[in-house]
């Protein structure tokens, strides 16, 4: 009875840390996407300096979350995001606004597709 | 290179005390449901030991919830039978009163050459020796022979008297075991007081010590070591 018990806190342990992995990562991402929206906006307006200091606090919010974001996601994908973060940083310094703009989508669309990942729907599941 | 290492060590420690937690059986008399977990383990194990961009919870979790459903189905086992028969199956009784079962070996897909196969391994030259031969559910046949074939034991031949006894370590490669001793209701000084009157000076020269409940000794020393 005791090891029947121990099995069902497992599970429920296991559960409870998947519905945070979930909520964390979308949060995170969540809350970066407005960072990154209003980056880009900056960019189209050629705004350079309220750019560069949006990516300045994308760069710090993302390391804030960095050591559990590694915990629950790929490596990979978050080191790609900390490369296109590099990258939008030389071309804001460049002022190329094309370069700008296809790093910040291209960053939105790996933190959108790590999100929809850790979603618990049937998709994913299957 | 130390990420791998550390969680090599991580997931080892898991998987070991998994298996620990799981029981003590053999790979031989594992059930087929503990065989698949068994195998799963080292599958997922090994997939974040490997590959340093996935997290290590990608190996754990699936690790803990395969234990987590081990137990609970167990505890299932214990309360259903039909569950149990279900999961794990059924014994076959292949041979029943010196007569082959033709339709179970159908049912299980066993030719007859496996069958004598697996009875000579039994040390039984002649099928028609057996009497029962059952296919227990982890994979085991147990054979069962006629009387007339079945050796005969001790108290057949008026032979009463028992004379098994189980030995107890007492010295394992020049160390003494404490609670063995005391099993025998014997100090350490009385095993040492053995030894000199045997020529030892010294547990730590002897290999193997072992007393049975009846106070035989049998002694090894160490090699070189007189």
């Amino acid at each position: 009875m005791k090891e029947t018990f121990v099995a069902i806190a497992i599970v429920l342990c296991i559960s409870l840390f998947c519905i945070f992995a979930s909520s964390y990562t979308a949060n995170t991402f969540t809350e970066t996407q407005i960072q990154l929206d209003a980056c880009i906006k900056s960019v189209y307006s050629e705004n350079w300096e309220k750019a560069e200091a949006e990516l300045d606090s994308i760069r710090s919010s993302f390391n804030k979350h960095d050591a559990i974001l590694r915990i629950l996601s790929n490596h990979r994908e978050l080191d790609e995001i900390e490369r296109g973060i590099l990258k939008t940083a030389s071309a804001i310094e460049l002022e190329n606004k094309d370069r700008c703009i296809n790093e910040l989508v291209s960053i939105a669309g790996i933190m959108r597709q790590i999100k929809d990942l850790e979603k618990i729907t049937v998709a994913n599941i299957l | 290179m130390a990420t791998a290492f550390i969680r090599t060590i991580i997931l080892y420690l898991l998987v070991s005390t998994t298996l620990r937690v799981m029981g003590k059986r053999q790979i031989g008399e594992l059930s087929s449901s503990e065989f698949v977990i068994t195998m799963l383990f080292s599958e997922l194990a090994a997939t974040p030991m490997g590959n340093p961009d996935a997290p290590l919870a990608y190996g754990i979790i699936p690790v803990l919830t395969l234990l987590a459903l081990e137990i609970l189905i167990s505890s299932l086992f214990l309360k259903s039978r039909r569950i149990r028969k279900f999961a794990v199956g059924k014994t076959s009784i292949l041979i029943e009163n010196g007569k082959i079962n033709q339709e179970e070996m159908k049912r299980i897909r066993l030719t007859l050459d496996e069958l004598i196969e697996e009875i000579r391994l039994k040390n039984f030259i002649n099928i028609s020796h057996v009497k029962y031969a059952i296919l227990e559910s982890n994979g085991e046949l147990s054979v069962f022979p006629f009387g007339q074939e079945q050796a005969p034991s001790r108290s057949d031949v008026g032979k009463k008297d028992d004379n098994t006894f189980l030995p107890h370590t007492v010295i394992s490669d020049g160390v003494l075991i404490e609670n063995e001793i005391e099993r025998l209701g014997k100090s350490s000084a009385e095993i040492n007081d053995e030894l000199k009157r045997r020529g030892i000076a010294s547990h730590k020269d002897v290999f193997l010590m072992q007393i049975d409940e009846q106070g035989t000794i049998f002694l090894v020393p160490k090699e070189g070591k007189k």
